[in-house]
């Protein structure tokens, strides 16, 4: 957009992963403090509640640690969304749980990540947790892993652990078929390459994780996809239909025609992608593509019998789309 | 046909996720109604499902939880956005739950842990199956680890523990009877972006969003609005300060910040300087142990 920052802002939405006290919690609200994203109220609300359990330093874990349950018992049970931006880009992050019990919440996070950090601790290396969560990765197709080697400090910064743990990560990521993955040694406690490149460890050579973070590339998905607009939802304006939806590959333009991929929807005529503009409301999006949410998509469909049914989008959700109903509730 | 990516602006995201939830639960739920309390959050909400249904109408109908303790201004501004828009409104009122002594007004005249009764009994006379709730995952600790579609029990209970799986977009709306879903579509967005996206479309707001001269009086570290709901107290003077509101909600303790900030812009300016979160800079009842707000939730707070 172009708004008071006067550059477009694009989002990274990444997950934390791996097992157990290996220190998720605590690289988030690193993350969050050194980025300066984390509020003087609530930050003095970490430091009170850190003090009552009698730590001398906050605990950054408890920024994230937001269910009664998880701060009484020190661990994270379903995931926490956070927010922070640097100039150029704005990160949506999910802190996910390491137990093996909550599993499935940290599948819930790492769903929409485009980016997936695996954490490891120094001392243990990869782990059976670890396995676990690239493999999720992998299945989800999470585009970018980043392998956090964590508490480098404790085992004296030295080169030849990090080396190690990465070698053996690269074996399982190899088998699991990740497409690649960025190993950066850090500590999350001390602060070592979390946002600032540490000068302890002089033998890495690459980025600090938000340095990395905000390079990373979004969205790449080509645009020369196939176009595939799942309808989500027909809105009904008289006698005029229009339906609604993201366009999950592929790009459309004003105007567009574009036949149905179900064979027996093919026979309709007049078939059209609209800009829709209507009283009070912006102009939509003209032109989008590639993976990428595109709303206030319109697609007008001037014959009656054209609805949607379930599953009807070979190349979408299949069929848990709602069937089409009248709106809910009249005015 | 190009090859390059075509990255949507982190605002044209928010908004596609918000109208993709809105059509979902046009789509899955029988009686859908949105909150509104004509505060920020909820005017964002509103505009959206607008943009979501336009050209056709919103299939929703509003519903304000009023404490009684209301803005004129945002009074007034519920009632014009309703006709401009042909909306059904219902509220529940706590002051009628206080008059009929279902509800006992607390010491400290805060009336915000008094909407849950009302709130809750409406969805069930109503038979509200979905309710559109403005709350964001950046407000507060608890918020950030809900779902977007939120199951609640008969009793519009909250049980952290009973969160199902969410992925990509795939919304799981599924309910017994009795049972309802709160709907979050702004989960994901911060307090900025909910300004910056005011800017954008040149959404109408209240006026005490901005900077105005206002007699207010200081309790608790924050600068009240004078009322019949109980301020001030003798001990307290009200003066007349520049401020404006950062949130808005029951009288009673929500507090305005001081603030010269008198346009869209220079509000977006304070906020992304501003190193208080607006709960903490505005909202006395907030200030409560660390999980106030979860067990608000659980009883079926917002």
């Amino acid at each position: 957009m172009t708004g008071t920052i006067g550059t477009t802002i694009d989002t990274l939405r990444f997950a934390t992963a791996g097992s157990v006290d290996d220190g998720k919690s605590t690289l988030v609200g690193r993350l969050l403090h050194d980025s300066k994203s984390v509020l003087t109220d609530q930050l003095a609300a970490v430091e009170h509640a850190s003090r009552s359990r009698g730590q001398d330093t906050p605990d950054l874990a408890l920024l994230t640690d937001g269910l009664r349950a998880e701060r009484e018992q020190g661990i994270t049970i379903d995931v926490a969304y956070r927010y922070f931006a640097t100039p150029r880009r704005r990160f949506i992050l999910a802190d996910t749980p390491g137990h093996v019990q909550y599993t499935r919440n940290m599948v819930t996070g790492a769903s929409t990540a485009e980016l997936a950090i695996v954490l490891v601790d120094a001392r243990n290396g990869v782990v059976e947790q670890t396995r676990r969560h690239a493999a999720i990765a992998a299945l989800l197709r999470v585009p970018h892993v980043v392998l956090a080697v964590n508490k480098m400090d404790l085992v004296g910064y030295v080169e030849k652990e990090f080396d190690r743990i990465v070698e053996d990560f690269a074996g399982h990521a190899a088998e699991l078929g990740l497409p690649g993955f960025t190993p950066i040694p850090v500590s999350a406690l001390v602060g070592d390459n979390v946002v600032d490149r540490s000068a302890r460890m002089d033998w890495y050579e690459g980025p600090a994780l938000l340095e990395f973070l905000g390079n990373v590339p979004v969205g790449t998905e080509a645009a020369d996809a196939p176009t595939r607009f799942p309808v989500q939802y027909v809105i009904r304006d008289g006698e005029v239909r229009y339906y609604a939806g993201q366009l999950v590959s592929g790009s459309l333009r004003v105007g567009d025609h574009r036949p149905p991929v179900r064979r027996d929807l093919r026979d309709h005529r007049h078939r059209r992608a609209r800009r829709r503009r209507s009283g009070g409301v912006r102009a939509a999006v003209g032109r989008c593509a590639a993976g990428r949410p595109a709303g206030r998509l319109a697609r007008r469909h001037d014959h009656r019998g054209g609805r949607r049914r379930p599953g009807a989008h070979p190349g979408g959700p299949g069929g848990r789309v709602p069937p089409d109903r009248p709106p809910a509730e009249g005015r | 046909m190009t090859t390059t990516a075509f990255t949507l602006s982190h605002l044209d995201a928010l908004e596609s996720e918000a109208v993709h939830i809105f059509r979902e639960v046009a789509g899955e739920f029988e009686r859908p109604v949105i909150l509104f309390s004509g505060g920020k959050d909820s005017i964002v909400m509103l505009h959206l499902a607008l943009k979501a249904f336009a050209p056709a109408a919103v299939p929703f109908s509003l519903l304000h939880v009023d404490t009684g303790h209301n803005f004129p201004e945002v009074l007034e501004y519920r009632g014009r956005t309703v006709d401009r828009h042909g909306l059904r409104l219902h509220v529940a009122s706590v002051q009628d739950y206080i008059d009929r002594g279902v509800l006992r007004e607390r010491p400290d005249g805060t009336r915000n842990p008094l909407q849950t009764l009302p709130l809750t009994e409406k969805i069930q006379a109503e038979r509200f199956d979905a309710v559109f709730g403005g709350g964001r995952r950046d407000e507060e600790k608890a918020r950030a680890k809900e779902r977007v579609f939120s199951l609640r029990d008969e009793f519009s209970q909250w049980d952290p523990r009973r969160q199902r799986p969410e992925l990509w977009n795939l919304y799981n709306g599924r309910h017994a009877p009795g049972e309802h879903v709160r709907v979050f579509p702004l989960s994901n967005w911060t307090e900025l972006d909910v300004w910056q996206y005011i800017a954008r479309d040149g959404i109408e707001l209240p006026q005490i969003y901005f900077a105005h001269h206002r007699e207010v009086f200081r309790r608790g570290g924050m600068w009240l609005t004078p009322g019949e709901w109980g301020g001030p107290k003798d001990t307290e003077t009200v003066e007349k300060r520049l401020v404006r509101y950062r949130t808005v909600g029951d009288m009673s303790c929500t507090g305005a910040v001081d603030s010269d900030a008198d346009t869209i812009e220079k509000v977006i300016a304070e906020i992304a300087a501003s190193r208080l979160t607006e709960r903490g800079a505005t909202r006395a009842d907030d200030k409560m142990p660390e999980a106030a707000m979860e067990d608000r939730k659980r009883e079926g707070y917002f």
